[in-house]
């Protein structure tokens, strides 16, 4: 695409055309399903420059919150020393001997999950999931999740809920586990699966939705 | 303090001085007058911020009536009462892709994992033309402002890049859309 058919699809975008000029475009988005996915690929781009910008802020003020343990909701469990180390130890062993395995088979193999992946997707609806994320990396891997890249989303889920221990990574790490059928990941977070997600309704009904499919 | 002086002197540092300033005072507020638990005045807050970055930082805001606070608390009232009607809302302001053109017959989710996956790979762009797209698309700043706000030679430097940068981070998005296929 030249930097002018850039500037037209801008300029369509940005509702700077005559009306004639636009339906024109419209009528070659009809045509030319090509031309059509560079449209909408233009805007969605245009989009999720704007909503980085903010994640970035965002990320700016939780950071800032954390500073004021006081009067800010806790969102960090402090926790024993030996409970880090723990934690450490399972975050090594996940990078070390799970990972592979993903790499291997990442894909959905779970019919319902695979037909209904979207209502296990919860960051983008519920604010209150995303506010509680500290930093641009923990939206990264709720991002790499929900367009179903486990293979790179899974490592940063486990860093997410071992260090920081937060419940929205644990389930799509959880929801991941069962979607790709790997029973070794399976095995190693069921049981924090279980007892961390049951205090949270919305999670505990999904997971029996799809445990019990 | 000077709002808008201090924005233009360092963004950043603006929103952390009025998040701290306001912080304690804003959540017993919200708390007292809206009846909210803790968590969702911080919420309620934070997104009011993100409300004042926005719409100063694209432009919609460029002087004010009365002082800051009352502007910040505005925001926080009409978000604390949508807060009581509404569940499922996101974190961004309404008014953040509405000048954008509805393209026709186009699924919204379609248009939403796409959002997502460009998320996903802008950090991958690098931050000078990261920042130049956020100049442009987000701030809608013109080739001269962007100019002089960076070490680009004049406008048509800056339109050359802007066009290098979009232009890449199609490429990547291709790239990643194809290898998914």
């Amino acid at each position: 695409m030249t930097d002018q058919e850039l500037q037209h699809i801008e300029s369509y975008l940005f509702g700077r055309l005559g009306q004639n000029e636009k339906l024109e475009i419209e009528s070659k988005m009809k045509s030319d399903a090509e031309f059509k996915a560079s449209v909408v690929q233009m805007k969605s781009m245009l989009i999720a420059i704007r909503q980085s910008t903010l994640d970035e802020k965002l990320s700016i003020l939780k950071e800032e919150g954390l500073k004021y343990k006081g009067t800010a909701p806790q969102v960090v469990m402090i926790k024993p020393m030996y409970r880090w180390i723990a934690a450490a130890a399972v975050l090594l062993l996940g990078v070390f001997l799970i990972r592979p395995l993903f790499e291997k088979d990442a894909t959905i193999q779970h019919p319902y999950l695979a037909e209904h992946f979207e209502d296990f997707v919860l960051h983008e609806i519920h604010k209150g999931q995303v506010n509680q994320a500290k930093n641009v990396e923990v939206l990264r891997a709720y991002n790499l999740y929900s367009i179903k890249e486990f293979k790179k989303a899974i490592p940063m889920l486990e860093k997410n809920w071992n260090m920081d221990r937060d419940t929205l990574s644990l389930f799509y790490l959880y929801v991941s586990a069962i979607g790709t059928g790997n029973e070794k990941l399976l095995k190693e977070y069921e049981k924090e699966a279980k007892n961390s997600l049951s205090t949270n309704k919305e999670y505990e009904n999904r997971l029996n939705l799809l445990l019990n499919k | 303090m000077d709002w808008f002086h201090q924005f233009r002197t360092d963004e950043n540092q603006a929103l952390k001085d009025i998040y701290r300033l306001y912080l304690k005072d804003c959540l017993s507020w919200l708390r007292r007058k809206y009846n909210l638990q803790e968590v969702d005045a911080m919420d309620v807050f934070q997104q009011s911020i993100l409300i004042l970055y926005n719409n100063t930082a694209t432009g919609k805001l460029t002087e004010l009536s009365g002082d800051i606070k009352s502007y910040l608390y505005g925001i926080a009232r009409n978000k604390a009462m949508e807060a009581g009607r509404s569940t499922s809302r996101t974190i961004y302001p309404e008014n953040l892709d509405s000048d954008l053109t509805e393209i026709p017959d186009t699924e919204p989710e379609e248009e939403t994992n796409l959002v997502a996956l460009v998320k996903t790979l802008l950090p991958e762009l690098g931050e000078a033309c990261r920042q130049l797209l956020e100049m442009y698309y987000y701030k809608d700043l013109n080739m001269n402002e962007i100019a002089e706000m960076t070490h680009y030679n004049g406008a048509d430097s800056v339109k050359t890049q802007k066009y290098k940068c979009i232009k890449r981070l199609q490429m990547m998005l291709l790239e990643h859309i194809g290898s998914k296929r």
